[in-house]
């Protein structure tokens, strides 16, 4: 063993780098593992919604409108006499698809604009630079309200926009990392052995960048989920034949004093697999790289 | 009779799940009063884990044995709060990134003056005490330099101020970890000067720890050389330096530039992985039969100076 | 013409005020040039400049007896390949994220559209000379030491064949015994391929053993001495070791 590991160990510094020490720190975090577990389960629900849901979500049944818990009715009815629980489970569905597809493309365009801004410098970067400082000025629903209003709605328009809304967080994000990284003697080295500069951004500069992005695009899931229930909430996006829960607690509110649930459940559904997705961006990071947890939030 | 620190039998061990780390074994120093005593070693003897051990500062899963005793009084064993009350105070550190120790926000006298408060000097009189201690370090100008910011000085003053925090308190033992690391040829010879001025005007009773060995020859007395974890060589700084005993100071020495900077072969053995024998047996140029297997022990070769190695043993 | 290298009137200014101005020196082959000046001189930069990896303000370089400041973007590569550099921090020098056989085979590999193992074959040569340990290959750099790191950028550096080396305080970072191992390193991998040398350091003693030409930065003006001249010169400012 090398001498070095002496004043590491007194610094108490811990090599981030290789997956078996990320392995060894997953398995001391039992609260990790637990949440790993439960978005596991999410996804394979949200895969699933259509075999799992017990009926069709979008069945009406108008004589038995805003009913409680029964039998055939787990969680109970809506205004149309629909039944909750599916409609809840085909939302998880939704909601999932919009929010992987969008973080997916504007982590893809983010990642791309910000990289090559902050790796070619000069002009270029300054005016990207700016770019992205606007779209990031805008607060993000506002900005995809009015997207909305013009591109009119549906899911793939409501995935577009928000990603023009969102790529502009990841940009910014590995722009500064890149800006930072290109500075180091590794990159040097790698430009005086000549290597072009795609080869040394993809084999050097972002593998070392990329972590605090996929850490950020995890949270970032839960987010987009948010920003979807609102603006459904708010009657944009979403088609109303297609069970979302953002839609759902805005059709249920009339009916809040009768049946309470219809917008108890959804909101908790909200709130929940928005958490789980914060909690697992943090626990990326913890098992990750302990040490960013300290410079303070992403 | 006067020892200030009594270093016997230090152990420190480090468990790791790949194996202890021996970074200290059974390590014995004694520093009398207004010695300026210097451990010597390179990254993995060791030197650093003891100038922690003195200072209370050692992780707490550290196995650690042995004793210290200050002015007679055990220092390692007791707890955190019973030591802060000689931190700083009676025992001073000057610490080895002076950039990393000195606050960024504070002016440099400010800092000083924090030292002083800590003996209790009154306010009024904390200017004109910051300027002596800073004209004591050879600075110019001290009002002008203690009206300054840490980023306004160069890497050396900077050193000398994290110094001047170190001596205003007026400690009784003052612990140097590595004062001269990192500094180019032109701070480093200020703060040799400075060191030495220090010493003929103060005669505080120093530990000195450093790999440098021109620091060493310059203001030490005593010179204690460390080789994974152990002492190899003790004794007064100019015998050693002329006459060294011991094959790994001789070549500490040869390897200097000026002397022609011969290398010695091979790397010192990691210290969770040390071999049975004399730790320095590969890279040895005498490598006596003795060496391979048996570790040798440490042995007085005269009043003042002990050596471990097989040649000498009786 | 043996000097590999000549630069001419070399300056580079930052906004408010010059690092370094009319530096002209060249350097042949075989030889070392020393660049020495405390710290903020402006000698890290001069190197980097001089390979490229910073911009100049103006100046011209002649490698090899080409204008590489006029160089085609096309034609750049193969120049560059034979102007390396040895880094002062060797923790730093190679990507974290990469084991130490991908970092040394990388340039290779690249220009030479060889698979590692093939390459990896062509230099146990070089790894032997310079006393690194094949086991170390598999290790990652936060891993290794100084010295095996170094040893690792000089295997990295001559598997290219490189003209031209700029060490940047390549041994600060080290332990005695082993800076000096790593400098005799250096010295004899040198004087085997005839590579000219820039040594850029703060140490007065090392460069007196290291160089044969020493220019000395300070104020923005690199003034190149002889190896007797520099001796001179440096002697107040040596530690003085009459006690």
């Amino acid at each position: 063993m090398s001498n070095t590991t002496v004043i590491e160990y007194l610094q108490n510094v811990s090599m981030s780098l290789h997956s078996s020490e990320w392995l060894s720190r997953y398995k001391q975090r039992r609260d990790l593992q637990i949440v790993s577990g439960l978005i596991i389960l999410l996804l394979f629900i949200g895969v699933c919604a259509p075999f799992l849901a017990p009926q069709n979500p979008n069945n009406t049944d108008l004589d038995r409108k805003n009913e409680g818990p029964s039998i055939d009715h787990i969680l109970g009815t809506d205004y149309l006499g629909r039944d909750l629980l599916s409609r809840v489970i085909c939302g998880l569905q939704t909601s999932l698809e919009i929010a992987l597809l969008t973080i997916i493309l504007s982590f893809i365009i983010g990642v791309s604009v910000g990289s090559l801004s902050g790796y070619s410098g000069g002009w270029i970067d300054n005016i990207v630079a700016r770019v992205i400082d606007v779209f990031l000025a805008f607060p993000s629903i506002i900005l995809a309200l009015a997207l909305m209003v013009l591109l009119g709605s549906g899911i793939t328009n409501m995935i577009l926009m928000l990603s023009v809304v969102q790529w502009a967080a990841f940009a910014r994000l590995i722009r500064g990392q890149v800006l930072s990284e290109k500075n180091q003697d590794y990159v040097l080295s790698a430009r005086a052995a000549a290597f072009p500069g795609w080869w040394t951004m993809i084999k050097h500069i972002l593998p070392n960048c990329i972590m605090p992005v996929l850490i950020l695009a995890t949270i970032d899931i839960g987010h987009a989920i948010l920003t979807i229930a609102t603006l459904s909430f708010l009657g944009v996006g979403i088609p109303p034949a297609i069970p979302e829960w953002g839609s759902m607690i805005n059709s249920g509110l009339p009916y809040m004093r009768i049946a309470a649930l219809n917008v108890i459940v959804p909101g908790l559904a909200i709130t929940y697999v928005t958490l789980l997705f914060n909690i697992a961006g943090e626990g990326i990071r913890d098992i990750t790289d302990p040490k960013m947890g300290h410079e303070g939030s992403l | 009779m006067s020892a200030i620190l009594e270093i016997s039998d230090l152990t420190v061990i480090f468990p790791l799940k790949t194996g202890n780390i021996h970074a200290a074994q059974q390590v014995s120093i004694q520093i009398q009063k207004g010695e300026i005593a210097v451990l010597v070693g390179e990254t993995g003897s060791g030197k650093s884990v003891i100038g922690l051990a003195v200072l209370h500062l050692l992780p707490e899963n550290a196995i650690i044995s042995g004793s210290i005793k200050y002015n007679g009084d055990e220092i390692l064993s007791i707890s955190e709060q019973e030591y802060s009350r000689f931190r700083g105070h009676e025992i001073s550190l000057v610490p080895q990134n002076p950039s990393a120790s000195l606050d960024p926000l504070m002016k440099c006298g400010k800092q000083i003056s924090e030292s002083l408060a800590i003996r209790g000097v009154p306010k009024l009189k904390q200017g004109k005490e910051v300027e002596d201690v800073l004209r004591n370090l050879h600075f110019a100008k001290p009002n002008e330099i203690a009206a300054s910011f840490p980023h306004e000085l160069s890497g050396g003053m900077r050193q000398r101020i994290t110094t001047a925090i170190a001596v205003a308190s007026e400690p009784r033992l003052l612990v140097s970890d590595e004062p001269t690391k990192g500094l180019d040829y032109i701070s480093r010879k200020t703060s040799i000067e400075m060191f030495l001025h220090l010493k003929h005007i103060r005669k505080d009773t120093h530990l000195l720890i450093t790999h440098d060995l021109d620091l060493a020859r310059m203001i030490g007395d005593t010179i204690n050389v460390l080789y994974s974890g152990e002492i190899i060589e003790s004794g007064p700084v100019a015998e050693i330096f002329t006459h060294p005993s011991h094959p790994y100071t001789a070549g500490l020495i040869a390897a200097l530039p000026r002397n022609g900077m011969k290398a010695m072969p091979g790397v010192c053995p990691g210290l969770s992985n040390l071999p049975p024998g004399c730790y320095f047996y590969s890279r040895c140029p005498y490598q006596c039969n003795a060496g391979r297997t048996i570790h040798p022990t440490i042995v007085n070769i005269s009043s003042k100076r002990r050596v471990r190695c097989h040649r000498f043993s009786r | 013409m043996s000097s590999v290298l000549q630069v001419t009137n070399l300056h580079k200014t930052f906004g408010h005020g010059d690092i370094f101005r009319d530096v002209t020196f060249s350097v042949n082959r075989g030889e070392t040039l020393g660049l020495f000046g405390p710290s903020g001189c402006g000698k890290s930069t001069l190197g980097r400049c001089i390979l490229g990896l910073e911009k100049l303000t103006s100046g011209t370089i002649f490698f090899q007896g080409r204008n590489i400041s006029t160089l085609r973007r096309k034609e750049r590569p193969h120049f560059q390949i034979k102007m390396q550099m040895i880094f002062q921090h060797p923790e730093i020098s190679f990507d974290p994220r990469r084991r130490l056989l991908y970092s040394i085979t990388e340039p290779l590999v690249f220009h030479e559209k060889r698979n590692p193992d093939d390459v990896l074959n062509t230099l146990m040569p070089l790894l032997h000379a310079v006393g690194l340990h094949p086991d170390l290959l598999s290790k990652y750099p936060g891993q290794l030491s100084g010295g095996e790191l170094q040893r690792a950028m000089m295997v990295r550096i001559y598997s290219l064949s490189p003209q031209l080396v700029v060490a940047d305080e390549p041994t600060s970072m080290l332990d005695m015994s082993v800076q000096a191992q790593i400098l005799n390193l250096m010295k004899e991998l040198q004087e085997n391929n005839h590579t000219a040398c820039i040594f850029i350091s703060h140490d007065p003693e090392i460069m007196q053993i290291m160089c044969d030409r020493v220019g000395v930065m300070s104020e923005g003006g690199c003034t190149i001495m002889t190896k007797n001249e520099f001796s001179e010169w440096i002697r107040p400012l040596l530690v003085d070791h009459s006690k």
